[in-house]
């Protein structure tokens, strides 16, 4: 069948506001034409390892870029193939250094900044989510971001003066940039004429920095004035690879990885109430006979439902004894209450 | 008597200055100050001054008092008194020792004291004195008596720490306490860490010649920057991490290590990059979250020095700081993949290392063999854990090094050059 892969939606522009699944679209586009399908599914839920992007291609889930882009070097789309053993040593190097600086320096400029956050990036996040993920997701994803980014310094509050901010996180990007500039040199792609791996994730990451109009854009100050080749490159990925994308389109399968309430109410309350069937009988990506498989299954899935109404019921439970055990609510008659009251008021005074 | 209670009742309230300043027609300046408060402050602090010098001589005292004070009714009634600060100054000195000494020959000094008196003492040696003893004659006052049975002395100092002569260099040391380097040889001068970032400085200090000297520290926060390893130089600043690179720029000989081309820079980076954050987790991982070395080796080289309940708690919450950290660039901890992120890296290092002694072709190490160098050796090294719940897991990062010959020996020949001679 055809893969799916599975993605963050659109935003400024461009077919995804992830760099990861920006890198795996143009990894995709640079080994196969055609031969997939976008799922715009923007919940890490459904994947087995709480990340975006997620490759389905019939038989095996797969999350995570780095993952997939191995799967798929194994399974006939490598796009290294022509790379000799230094320049893949070298890609690797690429790889990592990318992975590293310019997720940083992303981070920073989008959930650090506060004049970015709040200007654009969570309004573009949270036009992704459904209603009740639209108003926690954005926020938990800037609590983790500005941890990771601790080290250059923390959150720059809106209308801070721009000579006042430390210059860290700025040096090390623009460090990075010359790297890459110096290894591109005048070729197209990074390793001559044919686009590969490298080519991909760093477009992935320069393309949210390049393009994106956001309250605040230093690096794409940085990289229009003082990089114009990367500049260059990054036009020339963007008509290489989003040419012709593939159609989004809806899953064609449930995931059978738990989904939550919270961050996707439509897809759990299908998975729990409208299609236990489907859910049970989802291949996996074991190759255990289906009989055994299925009996097994069913049997584990019972007992885990049993318990899960066992948690729930106890946890209601719980909460309605600790409301009316504190007085949150009181049960019984209004008028008693009252005169409770005045009754322990009265004598509280009298005794002093 | 009277004049005192008045002059202690004008004190409680604070004294209003003016100062005027007039110049006179030989052209210097005189200053005056104008208030009647202030005087009779000054006049209740010559009072107060010779009570403290008076232990024995009464009569004397009181007439020396009063004839400041009329002295000081005398300028108050021109208004005018000519004053400089550096007067004042020595007055108070004089007054608070007067206080401390408690001398007994106070005919001559109590006569001084009243013709100085004409200067204020500071107010808070005077209102100290009232608070705790009263008005009375404190010269008299038990506690000054049992005081001065116990006079201060000042003894010269037994030791003075002299300036060390080159850096030191406080960082984790020695390395595991096997292979290379036999025990005795490591208490005489320790050589090598067993923590990667320790081993790094040491090596990139050692490529650039620069003199040092190595003390074992166990102990982050004696760090400026609650990190190890640190500098800490002769003229008394230090080094962390921050200004490492620059200050190692700075002071590095000239025949040291060698200098890279701007495209072998720029791949010096992205080797770095690689090392740093691929090799880095799968060693954090074998260290931290591997049982039989956590238990054993990881524990007791870096919190062995403590009591062992203490050493148990600490490296608990470091062992979680090490997974709030490593999650902070992955969703989860993966061990299948982490390691074959590092193996994939380990390949890339060995095939750009190719049979070369050092990095690009170099005869001198640079920056990026005093990384790669600091992996492979404590890797290498690492002690090995044999037992059957283990069943060869903890040692899963040596074997995939060792698969590549040429990154053995080359982390062998760095060693016998630079840290073994």
């Amino acid at each position: 069948m055809v893969a799916e892969l599975y993605i963050y939606g659109r935003a400024f522009g461009l077919p995804s506001i992830d760099p990861q699944c920006l890198a795996l679209i143009s990894y995709l586009s640079i080994v196969s034409h055609q031969e997939y399908t976008i799922v715009e599914c923007n919940d890490t839920g459904i994947s087995p390892t709480g990340e975006l992007p997620m490759l389905h291609d019939g038989k095996n889930w797969i999350g995570g870029a780095s993952r997939i882009i191995a799967y798929l070097s194994k399974t006939g789309y490598n796009a290294n193939e022509d790379l000799s053993s230094e320049e893949l040593a070298k890609s690797v190097a690429y790889t990592s250094l990318v992975d590293e600086s310019l997720t940083d320096a992303l981070l920073y400029s989008w959930f650090a900044d506060s004049e970015n956050f709040l200007g654009a990036i969570r309004s573009s996040y949270s036009s992704l989510f459904p209603i009740p993920s639209r108003y926690i997701l954005p926020i938990q994803m800037r609590k983790a971001a500005v941890q990771r980014v601790q080290k250059y310094g923390g959150i720059i509050e809106s209308g801070a003066l721009a000579n006042t901010e430390n210059t860290k996180v700025y040096d090390m990007a623009r460090d990075c940039y010359r790297v890459l500039e110096r290894k591109l040199g005048q070729n197209d792609f990074f390793f001559g004429a044919k686009p590969t791996s490298v080519d991909a994730k760093v477009f992935g990451y320069l393309a949210l920095q390049l393009y994106p109009e956001i309250p605040n854009p230093r690096f794409q100050m940085i990289l229009s004035s003082q990089f114009p080749r990367l500049v260059a490159y990054c036009d020339r990925c963007r008509d290489e690879f989003f040419a012709n994308l593939p159609d989004t389109t809806l899953p064609s399968e449930p995931s059978p990885f738990f989904t939550n309430p919270i961050s996707s109410p439509k897809e759990w309350f299908k998975n729990t109430f409208l299609t236990p069937t489907v859910v049970t009988s989802t291949p996996t990506t074991s190759s255990k006979s289906q009989g055994d498989e299925k009996s097994k299954t069913t049997k584990e899935e019972r007992d885990f439902r049993l318990k899960r109404v066992y948690a729930i019921t106890a946890g209601v439970v719980a909460m309605a004894l600790y409301v009316i055990m504190n007085g949150l609510v009181v049960v019984g008659n209004e008028d008693e209450d009252e005169e409770e009251v005045e009754v322990n008021y009265t004598g509280a005074s009298s005794d002093e | 008597m009277s004049d005192r209670e008045e002059q202690v009742i004008s004190t409680e309230s604070e004294p209003v200055v003016e100062i005027v300043e007039e110049v006179q027609p030989d052209g210097s300046i005189i200053r005056k100050k104008k208030t009647t408060r202030k005087i009779t402050k000054r006049v209740l602090t010559t009072g107060s001054s010779t009570l403290v010098s008076s232990s024995t001589n009464e009569s004397e005292h009181a007439s020396a008092s009063t004839t400041t004070l009329e002295e000081s009714k005398h300028e108050l009634s021109t208004d005018a008194t000519a004053i400089t600060t550096d007067t004042t100054t020595t007055d108070t000195t004089t007054a608070t020792a007067t206080t401390s000494t408690t001398n007994t020959d106070n005919a001559g000094s109590a006569v001084d004291l009243s013709v100085d008196a004409e200067q204020p003492p500071s107010s808070t040696g005077r209102s100290f004195k009232y608070r705790f003893f009263g008005e009375g004659d404190s010269g008299n006052h038990p506690f000054y008596k049992y005081l001065a049975k116990f006079p201060l002395k000042q003894s010269p100092a037994p030791h003075t720490r002299s300036r060390p002569i080159k850096a030191i260099l406080y960082a984790y040391a020695p390395g595991w306490h096997v292979g290379q380097e036999s025990s005795l040889e490591s208490e005489k001068s320790p050589v090598g860490s067993f923590d990667v970032e320790s081993l790094k400085w040491m090596s990139y200090l050692k490529f650039n010649n620069i003199e040092f000297e190595l003390k074992p520290a166990f102990e982050p926060g004696m760090s400026p920057s609650g990190k190890l390893p640190f500098l800490a130089l002769p003229n008394g600043s230090f080094v962390t991490a921050d200004g490492f690179e620059s200050w190692v720029q700075d002071n590095k000989s000239q025949s040291a290590a060698s200098k890279l081309d701007l495209q072998e820079a720029a791949e010096a980076v992205a080797f770095i990059a690689l090392a740093e954050s691929k090799i880095h987790a799968a060693l954090l991982y074998t260290l931290w979250f591997e049982p039989s070395h956590f238990h054993t080796t990881t524990r007791q080289h870096y919190f062995g020095h403590y009591h062992w309940i203490l050493t148990k708690v600490l490296s608990y919450m470091e062992k979680s700081n090490v997974a709030s950290s490593m999650l902070l660039t992955r969703t989860q901890i993966d061990r299948e993949l982490i390691f074959e992120e590092a193996a994939t890296a380990i390949e890339a290092l060995a095939v750009q290392l190719g049979d070369k002694d050092y990095f690009f072709g170099k005869s001198e190490p640079s920056g990026l063999d005093a990384v790669v160098f600091s992996y492979l050796h404590v890797i290498l090294t690492m002690p090995r854990i044999r037992n059957a719940e283990d069943a060869g897991r903890s040692g899963e990062l040596t074997r995939i090094v060792r698969k590549h010959e040429n990154l053995f020996k080359y982390s062998q020949n760095i060693w016998k050059r630079w840290f073994a001679a």
